[in-house]
């Protein structure tokens, strides 16, 4: 395990429910820091969330502090702006071409053959799909790591009162509280503020995108967008806080599970990662280096299915 | 003439009890597979099948099982076809075209509506219906007054649930909106993509005319109206992205020729069209064979396709296989094609009606503004 901190991993939280479950879990009374940057705008917006939880909190506004930091310093915009431009050719190139790996994997996996054992051509072409993912991964995290040197953000004087001025309301809180929204939003405003790093046995409780964001990978699904191909698609790295988990927020109403070969593909694509289904009801709790599944919590099976976490 | 399931279940000379537990036991009209039994049940001289399916007779007789007062027809269409259709009845000489008394789901359109009847594989789709997940957006009353046409016009404007006038929102001017309301059920299909994130909130004008077939007709009293004093006003009135690129002009039929029409007289101003089932009539020699009302929409489609010029950067087309206008749409989409503009064209085994363009809407829209659904895990 990378860190001891507790981290406890949810799926949507349409009544938070299970976000209670969790806060539980942790027999606190609060108060606890909430972070709600994936709502973008919608930030401030968190009278029901906070009307619902057993304990105070108070919300770290993330998102607004993020937009008056790009209003007064421009250069720090201007260079993000160029390091997703950076980015979203990197990502064009990686749908060319995981479009065709993808394509090829699909149809050996849906062909037969009488004559010859075909699993090693399947293996093969999933192998393909991986080595793919993994070049990009590895092209997205320069762009990122080359970006962060170059900006020297933790040096900027807006970012360093923002980064105090989070860091002074984290010291009278007992837990962190990461909701659901745009992932890569989340992501870049818990890597912008430190959120993570500056209290580091806090327990942090993320549902969502805000789980997705915390693992080491942040891979985007849905079988049936309305435009695009569907094709499950790695954004960059996470965290990294959570390892071993690949999380699939409402994955019930995003993926086919009903389709083996699709399960199967997906499974075996991220084999280094349990796949794991997030629903409205799933807890996954790391505690003292071992994690804890809600009853009913399943993953992406290689055989094409759903199975219990602890199979 | 297809072998009918009707004359394989009753017999000629059928009993009225046999004929009873025949309509009493079947849903009609009968579909199976690619074909659909009509059935009428009743006293008359002759029963025909009344349609707009473009390039099938328009008037197909029914064929009266012998002695008895059982009608029926069977058809063959494509899979995933939606019919909407007539019956024309003829009774003491006089014909009467009837709703199909046996099927009880009507299309509604501006005209009264007909009876509608779905081949294998068509389904209205879920994201129509009314969702109590989905939070309902608001619709509030405007009234513009026109320099333009020298009165006032009301419009409505559809603001989804989470307005918040802090934001930015991108803007659908849409002909004939308070239709698309009704009967293509536009309120539902925001609220439910916006739901879903497949398409980001949307401040939608609903706009109406007045002479329709006049001002939708490249009257540049409408071009000016739209551009000089709707738009104005809304940006006014709301938070919307002024820039091309966050503003499109949304119509059907005579309402996708006042689109295009205003768009092009005002380029650069409409980032994206939606265009359906538009009636793009044009001539490349002679004259048009459609009814008057054409006479300005050919005059314009044939001057916008000798001087398109760059008017607009993202169409989206969509029109129904069983239009006559279908052609022209195929035109139409290989000819912007071909002047670069990014084109995206949908057809359907559907005709000239409103619940063509409602299936259409969640393709359309979430083409030219698509969601964060890909993005975001609530």
């Amino acid at each position: 395990m990378k860190s001891e901190r507790r981290i406890i991993l949810l799926g949507p939280q349409p009544r938070y429910e299970s976000l209670n479950l969790a806060i539980e879990r942790l027999q606190i009374k609060g108060p606890v820091a909430l972070i709600t940057a994936g709502w973008e705008e919608d930030e401030p917006e968190d009278g029901d969330l906070k009307s619902s939880l057993s304990v105070p909190a108070v919300n770290l506004r993330l998102f607004a502090r993020t937009e008056q930091l790009f209003t007064f310093d421009r250069e720090l915009i201007q260079q993000l702006q160029n390091r997703q431009d950076e980015l979203r050719h990197l990502r064009d190139a990686y749908r060319i071409r995981l479009k065709h790996a993808l394509a090829s994997a699909r149809d050996m996996f849906s062909r037969q053959d009488p004559l010859i054992d075909l699993d090693p051509e399947r293996e093969s072409a999933i192998e393909m799909v991986r080595i793919l993912d993994r070049q990009y991964f590895l092209r997205t995290s320069q762009v990122v790591h080359d970006y962060e040197k170059k900006l020297q953000i933790a040096s900027r004087p807006l970012v360093i009162k923002h980064r105090r001025e989070v860091q002074k309301l984290l010291h009278n809180v007992e837990a962190i509280l990461i909701s659901g929204g745009h992932a890569a939003i989340i992501l870049n405003r818990l890597r912008f503020f430190n959120v993570c790093q500056v209290k580091r046995r806090l327990p942090i409780i993320a549902w969502s995108g805000g789980a997705m964001a915390l693992a080491e990978q942040i891979v985007f699904f849905h079988d049936h967008p309305p435009q695009g191909s569907g094709n499950p698609e790695v954004l960059r790295a996470g965290l990294g806080m959570v390892d071993r988990i690949l999380p699939l927020p409402d994955a019930r109403a995003r993926l086919d599970l009903n389709n083996p070969i699709g399960v199967t593909l997906f499974a075996r694509r991220f084999d280094r990662f349990n796949c794991v289904v997030l629903d409205e009801r799933s807890i996954l709790d790391r505690m003292a280096g071992h994690w804890w599944f809600s009853e009913g919590t399943e993953k992406l099976d290689q055989a094409g299915r759903l199975a219990g976490l602890n199979t | 003439m297809i072998s009918s399931v009707v004359a394989k279940i009753l017999p000629a000379g059928a009993t009225p009890e046999a004929i009873k537990h025949f309509i009493e036991s079947h849903q009609f009209p009968i579909v199976e597979n690619n074909t659909v039994t009509f059935v009428f049940v009743g006293e008359a001289q002759q029963v025909e099948l009344r349609h707009w399916i473009y390039g099938l007779p328009s008037s197909i007789p029914l064929a009266r099982l012998e002695r008895t007062n059982v009608w029926y027809r069977t058809v063959e269409f494509p899979l995933g076809s939606r019919i909407e259709y007539k019956f024309g009845v003829t009774r003491s000489g006089h014909n009467q075209w009837i709703h199909d008394p046996l099927n009880p789901n009507i299309a509604h359109d501006p005209f009264g509506g007909n009876s509608v009847v779905h081949s294998c594989g068509y389904r209205i789709p879920e994201w129509s219906y009314h969702n109590e997940q989905s939070r309902s957006g608001h619709l509030i009353d405007l009234e513009i007054p026109s320099r333009a046409f020298g009165d006032a016009r009301k419009i409505r404007v559809y603001v989804p649930a989470k307005y918040r006038d802090y934001r930015r929102y991108r803007l659908v001017i849409v002909h004939d909106g308070d239709d698309y309301l009704r009967y293509s059920s536009l309120k539902n299909v925001l609220d439910n993509l916006i739901h879903r994130l497949e398409i980001p909130q949307l401040i939608v004008a609903l706009t109406n005319p007045g002479n329709r077939l006049q001002e939708y007709a490249d009257d540049p009293r409408h071009a000016d109206h739209l551009v000089n004093e709707v738009l104005p006003t809304l940006e006014t009135r709301f938070p919307l992205i002024t820039d091309p690129a966050g503003r499109c002009l949304a119509g059907a039929s005579f309402g996708g020729v006042a689109s295009l029409a205003t768009a092009w007289r005002y380029p650069g101003v409409f980032g994206s069209l939606l265009l359906q089932s538009g009636s793009f009539a044009f001539t490349d020699i002679g004259d048009h064979n459609r009814s008057p009302a054409f006479d300005p929409v050919v005059k314009f489609m044939n001057q916008f396709r000798r001087n398109p010029g760059d008017f607009t950067k993202r169409i989206f087309l969509s029109c129904g296989v069983y239009e006559s206008l279908i052609y022209e749409n195929r035109s139409m989409y290989a000819f912007l094609n071909q002047l670069g503009i990014d084109t995206k064209f949908s057809e359907a085994f559907d005709g000239h009606n409103w619940e063509n363009w409602r299936d259409r809407l969640r393709d359309a829209l979430s083409w030219l503004y698509p969601g964060p659904l890909w993005v975001t895990y609530m």
